[in-house]
């Protein structure tokens, strides 16, 4: 028998295969054997507790002034804009003044508030026009965060005109959307308009507002859009205005952008444009807080079966974190995801070992977190998931620090006494649904952390997204939520992934490609950052003819984050630190060290000289 | 970042290079091997005609097609020159890209190496360039002498119409702005934009800004510098192609550029960039071509009666295309080129009657007008009217009486001040001679003037009335005598009065008499059979005559072709050939007397080292030439930033007229008086809008003296000022004098209101001692209202006068 290849070939072609065999498993077993997996590499010792947060100072009337840097409140402590406020001041180390009225309301020239934040709809434009007339004397700048409303404003055109209102066009008019103009919040020029079908679903602005026709001397920075473009874009009508006298200058926003917590980002704005500069800390984590994923049990087979022919598990494994996956790393964010070990815990069924372990590994390599998600499709049943969850963990033979949980806000309480349990040992950060009800990340105890998510990707919206600029320029945060509960028990063709995965993607690539400039960070890593902010304090300060701008961070640790608003200056260099250019005017500063100065250029900086 | 004074000098420096290539480099390469065995000098003069006539007519011809861009400028320039290098030179150029692609081809297939490639290049350009540069270098060290003074003299043009150009950015006269939004117009491919003109300065800008891309403005701001160091070396060459020694003509130039007795206004004009001063360059020249003619023609109808023209044709080329240059860049510079004429006419009566002259010197003289009017005649035949000043220049022609005259400047005066251009034909205008009539009028008027200048001495004209009583022949001669001096008298005014300044007084009767010196010499120099030399000198002392003439023809009652500010420029610029002329003349009778031949330029040495020495150790200088500006140092300055840093037709200058033609390719510009006057009387409806994302105030803290300055010239803005009422005035008369001053008062008070309720948006961009300029940054979708209450703007008062 005569072989088309001899003897001596066949040998030294089947070696060459083995090497070549070799060499490419070589690299993956290397792989998966350095993989330390059953480390979490986010989680780290936090040096700072409930302890160390700083409280501003809130006074009342009576009360002498806040020392250093204040915001005077004029209106009642209480409600949604007083909260937005209060944040604010808390966020930004300023410290709070707070006038039941205008008549109460003071200004000490020797130590003038930043600016003066009025709730407009409490006003009594009788009394108070004339007041607040005086009080612009003081020069101290004026922020309407509420309007009156339009009849009370008609009704008395000393305010109209203290509000910057040339003329009332029209009680109330429809705009077709919203144009935000740059370098006012972060996240440049938007127009909210329906231009595609699919916009539909995205508008839930308030499109019909009051039409003011505002005086010469106007700023605005947020218009309504008409149908029709109008030849003098002057007509259309402002809803967020600067109006200077070229004494004084007063802010109106007309519309709930105070109302909402992220309306934090708006007066920081505002204040921005008020001041020849602006630095404040920030947090810098942006974090996508996957929930409820992955599975590690199999469960729903049946309707799982029937819309994607596979099992849960293998769902997950095949179809689901492919995808995410891919928009991880095409919006460069580190997840965390927020391992479900069972939805239900009254049936059979058991968390997979194996699948934890390969999740772990899958999510060292994609550079994820994994924590662990308090929710199940059961009520009542939080302090049976606590024990078979707490036991599975503890039979599984691996040392990863869950260090982050997701909770919902209406268990936290029902958590607090479930918390011994081992399973929480070394939890330090507890993720939550957006809520209205608490401060947007506090310490939830002496040592545990909690951080709000701000948007669901799923159920995004026009006005989330104005939120989020709110949310961005104030703290440089924001944390997207995916639940992936209604993808995993399906209950309509909406809850499909083909569907979610296409939201999800188009959502995350597009709103969030302007804040490229901060930091992608898994929950650990934002706990760790959300407690550097908490604790820290700041003063700032820059000479009148001088271009450097000294700031002192008190409470620093290793590095502290700040927002630098300019006008038209720009960063020539630091010392202490480093900067990145967000957008035009805006710089987000890491500083080093607890003392950091930051030059600036001048506009008469010219090519040519004389 | 670069200081205004470097960018300035790199600006100067670039533009000079990149006219010298153009206008002698190309032609030379072309022209050099045929050229071969003329005098240097003649033929650096011959490339430099040649250069910039066909830039000029380029420009015509693609103007008046339409079709002028930068592909069909560079198309048009070295397609040609390539062809003519090829046909003239006999250059076989298939062999040539044949022998190039095959050595090509070997480099790339390897068949040569790289050492190889290398060495074939170092011999082809020793070949090439080796024997060029051989004779340059030996040329430089033959006439090192000459070259050291040549280097002088570049040095004190520089200095003395070159320190204005670093000290003051802006423009130096009025015209300026005219002539550049003409350019525009060119850059737009409508030539004549303001009515036909004499457009050869303007092409010429044009083109280096198309083809180069220099910003017109900074062409204009730096192009005086360069085209002097041109008017000076035309002179030279002139000087030096006509005379026998070496050297005196470097003295007689450089004398004449730093000489400190000549009064300001026949010098200054030079720092600025201006069709007439431009065309000077070209007066001489034809000049010196036309006298050649007659030395050439006449070698060549000596070897043979009936020869026809052949390097008699190449002067009367040289003539041709100098005489259309006048005519195309200045009617003034062809007047004083026609002057000559008539002098070289007197000068060479010997020939130019004769009909183997006189048709071809016709023939040439008739085409050159054609060449040069035709781009204008077409233009006007296809619908474009005169200009304002072309109008008078016709009417003068036409002879139309003075009377009817100043109606055709008022309405061209009209005219023009809807344009803003009222100040060119201020100054293009000069005021018009009464018409002379008879002999009586002339008495009279001799009188009127012995009245106005009383230095003339009384005695001289006593009983003067009563001196036409004796015969006809004492009349007559009494006459003749009484009109010489009374000529010479006025002309000793005038020149004494226009020409030189206090202290330099003595100066002007030896100006006179050098003149008629120079005609003797000249007689002197036919008697003794130098006839082409004495021809020179007669043709020099009658064109002289003919200035002298029509410097003071107002005086004599003859028509005044051109004001006495204009005749004296020429009149001074030319001077110097009579004296080097003079000078050359000794120096030549000394070498003819002791017949040794290097005595001449030996002498010449000494004289011309002696006169420079006493000029410059006797202090007889004049001070570097230096005009205020139209625009402030910062204007321009910031002009030059807001070009360089923002994008194109995204910013808009308000400021007080003159950035608008700067400024045109690249952004907009709004009035200041339109700004003002929109927002007087101010009421909340008051809108004011402009729709570019960055808007920038010019404002003059020291306004600027346009046109002149005025009693409580230099003020700076004031609250006073802003509170008087706004200057309503036609033409730019608010931008005059004290209007000026009001406007950039309430400009001033109404900016600081602005910046005061946008802090932030409205920021000082810039700012010296005398101006500031603030950038506004707007929102195009919200543009803001420019118009606001400023105080000064809503107070009650009445309008203003």
């Amino acid at each position: 028998m005569k072989f088309l290849v001899s003897r001596r070939n066949f040998i030294v072609i089947t070696m060459m295969m083995l090497v070549l065999f070799g060499l490419f498993q070589f690299s993956l077993v290397m792989k998966d054997h350095g993989n330390r997996y059953d480390v979490n590499d986010f989680a780290a010792q936090p040096s700072w507790d409930a302890g160390s947060a700083y409280e501003p100072q809130v006074c009342s009337v009576g009360e002498e002034e806040p020392d250093g840097n204040y915001i005077a409140f004029i209106g009642k402590n209480r409600g949604d804009v007083y909260r937005t406020v209060e944040q604010w001041c808390t966020y930004s180390k300023r410290n709070l003044m707070v006038y039941a009225s205008v008549g109460e309301c003071r200004v000490n020239r020797e130590n003038p508030p930043l600016a003066i934040l009025i709730n407009g709809e409490e006003l009594n434009p009788e009394s108070d026009t004339q007041r607040l007339k005086a009080l612009s004397n003081a020069h101290v700048p004026m922020i309407f965060c509420t309007m009156p409303g339009v009849d009370v404003i008609q009704q008395y055109p000393d305010l109209m005109t203290f509000l910057g209102i040339d003329m009332i066009m029209a009680e109330s008019v429809d705009i077709v959307g919203v144009h935000i103009f740059p370098e006012f919040v972060l996240g440049g020029e938007t127009m909210y308009q329906v231009l595609r079908p699919e916009d539909e679903k995205k508008m839930d602005l308030e499109l019909t507002v009051p039409w003011y026709h505002t005086f010469n001397g106007t700023k605005s920075y947020i218009i309504g859009m008409f149908e029709e473009q109008p030849e003098d874009t002057d007509v259309l009508p402002s809803l967020i205005w600067r109006y200077s006298t070229g004494d004084n200058q007063v802010f109106a926003v007309c519309g709930d952008f105070i109302r909402d917590v992220s309306g934090m980002g708006y007066l920081e704005a505002m204040l921005a444009e008020l001041s020849r500069y602006d630095i404040y800390p920030v947090v810098n984590a942006q974090n996508c807080s996957i929930i409820n994923f992955p599975a590690l049990s199999n469960e729903n087979s049946g309707k799982l079966s029937e819309i994607y022919s596979r099992s849960m598990l293998s769902l997950d494994r095949d179809l689901l974190w492919p995808n995410l996956i891919s928009v991880m790393e095409g919006s460069g964010f580190s997840p965390t995801c927020f391992l479900a070990p069972q939805y239900t815990y009254s049936k059979d069924g058991e968390p997979s070992e194996e699948e934890l372990v390969f999740y772990l590994k899958q999510m060292k390599e994609q550079n994820a977190e994994v924590g662990i998600s308090m929710e199940t499709r059961e009520d009542g049943a939080l302090a049976q998931k606590v024990e078979e969850d707490g036991k599975f963990f503890a039979e599984v033979q691996n040392d990863y620090h869950y260090s982050a949980l997701y909770a919902k806000t209406d268990e936290l309480d029902e958590l607090e006494g479930l918390f011994s349990n081992a399973l929480f040992s070394n939890v330090q950060t507890i993720v939550t649904e957006k809520t209205t009800d608490r401060p947007l990340f506090e310490y939830w105890n002496d040592h545990v952390t909690l951080q709000q998510a701000t948007q669901d990707v799923f159920q995004y919206k026009f006005s989330d997204d104005l939120k989020l600029k709110g949310y961005e320029t104030a703290l440089g945060y924001c944390n997207i939520l995916l639940d992936m509960m209604d993808v995993e028990w399906p209950e309509d063709e909406e809850d499909e992934w083909q569907k979610r995965s296409e939201t999800a993607s188009s959502n995350i690539m597009t709103y969030w490609k302007p804040f490229e400039g901060f930091e992608r960070t898994t929950a650990s890593e934002s706990d760790l950052r959300v407690r550097r902010f908490l604790a820290l304090d700041y003063t700032d300060s820059r000479k009148e003819d001088e271009d450097v701008i000294h700031v002192t961070v008190e409470n620093f640790d290793e590095q502290a984050f700040f927002i630098l608003r300019t006008h038209n200056e720009q960063i020539e260099e630091m010392e202490g630190g480093t900067y990145t250019e967000l957008e035009t005017g805006a710089y987000l500063i890491e500083a080093e060290k607890p003392e950091f100065s930051i030059s600036l250029i001048t506009p008469s900086d010219h090519e040519v000289v004389e | 970042m670069i200081s205004m004074v470097t960018l300035t000098i790199i600006q100067a420096v670039s533009i000079f290079c990149a006219y010298t290539f153009l206008t002698v480099c190309v032609p030379a390469f072309v022209f050099g091997k045929r050229l071969f065995h003329r005098r240097f000098t003649e033929r650096v003069l011959f490339y430099y005609l040649v250069g910039n006539f066909y830039i000029m007519n380029l420009v015509f011809v693609l103007e008046l097609l339409h079709i002028s861009y930068r592909p069909t400028l560079f198309l048009g320039t070295f397609g040609p020159a390539f062809f003519a290098y090829v046909k003239l030179n006999g250059v076989p150029v298939k062999e040539r890209f044949f022998a190039l692609v095959s050595n090509f081809r070997r480099l790339f297939e390897g068949q040569m190496g790289r050492k190889n490639a290398w060495l074939h290049f170092r011999l082809w350009a020793k070949t090439t360039f080796g024997p060029w540069l051989k004779r340059m270098w030996g040329l430089f060290w033959r006439n090192i002498i000459e070259w050291v003074f040549y280097a002088a003299l570049v040095a004190v043009v520089l200095w003395q119409y070159g320190t204005q150009i670093i000290t003051r950015f802006g423009y130096a006269v009025s015209d300026l702005p005219v002539h550049n939004s003409w350019i525009n117009g060119l850059c737009q491919n409508d030539i004549f934009i303001a009515g036909v003109y004499p457009f050869g300065f303007h092409c010429e800008v044009y083109y280096m800004h198309e083809l180069f891309g220099f910003e017109t403005y900074v062409i204009l701001r730096v192009f005086g510098t360069v085209q002097s160091i041109f008017i000076f070396t035309a002179l030279l060459a002139f000087l030096k192609l006509c005379c026998k020694t070496k050297y005196l003509p470097y003295a007689g130039t450089i004398g004449i550029v730093v000489f400190g007795g000549l009064n300001f206004s026949t010098y200054f004009r030079y720092v600025a960039a201006l069709p007439q001063e431009y065309g000077i360059i070209f007066i001489l020249p034809g000049i010196y071509f036309l006298f050649q003619f007659f030395e050439e023609r006449k070698k060549e109808l000596a070897e043979d009666p009936k020869a026809k023209p052949k390097v008699s044709r190449y002067c009367l080329v040289g003539f041709g295309m100098s005489f259309a240059m006048t005519l195309a860049a200045h009617f003034y510079d062809t007047m004083i080129a026609g002057l000559f004429c008539l002098g070289v006419a007197v000068g060479y009566i010997w020939w130019i009657f004769r009909k183997r002259y006189f048709w071809n010197i016709l023939s040439a003289g008739l085409l050159s007008v054609t060449v040069a009017v035709l781009p204008m005649l077409i233009a006007f035949l296809t619908g474009t009217p005169l200009q304002g000043s072309l109008g008078w220049g016709m009417n003068i022609i036409k002879g139309v009486s003075s009377e009817e005259t100043p109606k055709q400047e008022d309405e061209t005066e009209t005219e023009t001040e809807e344009n803003g251009e009222d100040d060119f034909f201020e100054e293009e205008f000069p005021e018009e001679p009464e018409e002379p009539d008879l002999f009586e009028q002339q008495v009279n008027q001799m009188f009127a003037s012995f009245r106005a200048y009383p230095y003339i001495e009384r005695g001289l004209y006593a009983g003067m009335k009563h001196s036409y009583l004796g015969t006809k022949q004492e009349q007559i001669k009494r006459l003749i005598t009484t009109k010489a001096e009374f000529f010479y008298d006025n002309a000793l005014v005038l020149i004494r009065r226009d020409m030189l300044v206090a202290g330099y007084e003595p100066v002007a009767p030896f100006m006179l008499l050098s003149i008629g010196l120079l005609f003797l010499m000249g007689v002197f120099f036919w008697i003794i059979r130098q006839t082409f030399y004495g021809s020179k000198m007669v043709s020099t002392a009658v064109y002289m005559l003919l200035m002298t003439t029509l410097l003071i023809s107002g005086r004599l009652g003859i028509p005044e072709l051109m004001s006495t500010a204009r005749t004296v420029i020429y009149y001074v610029y030319t001077f110097p050939v009579v004296i080097v002329m003079l000078g050359d003349g000794v120096c030549y009778l000394v070498r003819l007397i002791i017949r040794w031949k290097r005595s001449m330029q030996i002498l010449s040495l000494a004289a011309a080292s002696a006169m420079l020495y006493i000029e410059f150790a006797g202090g007889y200088l004049k001070e570097p030439s230096s005009l205020s500006t139209l625009e402030t140092n910062g204007a321009i300055i910031c002009l030059t930033n807001i070009i360089d840093e923002d994008e194109d037709k995204t910013w808009t200058i308000v400021s007080a007229n003159d950035e608008r033609n700067m400024l045109l390719e690249h952004g907009w510009h709004y009035e200041l008086a339109t700004l003002m006057y929109g927002m007087e009387y101010y009421t909340p409806a008051t809108k004011i809008t402009i729709p570019t994302h960055n808007v920038y105030f010019f404002i003059e803290k020291i306004p600027v003296n346009y046109a002149g300055s005025y009693e409580g010239s230099g003020r700076r803005v004031s609250a006073a000022h802003a509170g008087k009422a706004l200057p309503y005035t036609s033409g730019n008369g608010m931008y005059l004098r004290e209007n000026r001053l009001i406007m950039m008062s309430r400009f001033y008070y109404w900016a600081r209101a602005y910046q005061k309720m946008y802090p932030n948006e409205m920021k000082v961009y810039f700012e010296t001692d005398d101006f500031i300029c603030y950038k506004l940054e707007q929102n195009i979708y919200r543009l803001y209202n420019l118009a606001i209450d400023y105080d000064f703007n809503t107070r009650d008062r009445g309008l203003g006068s």
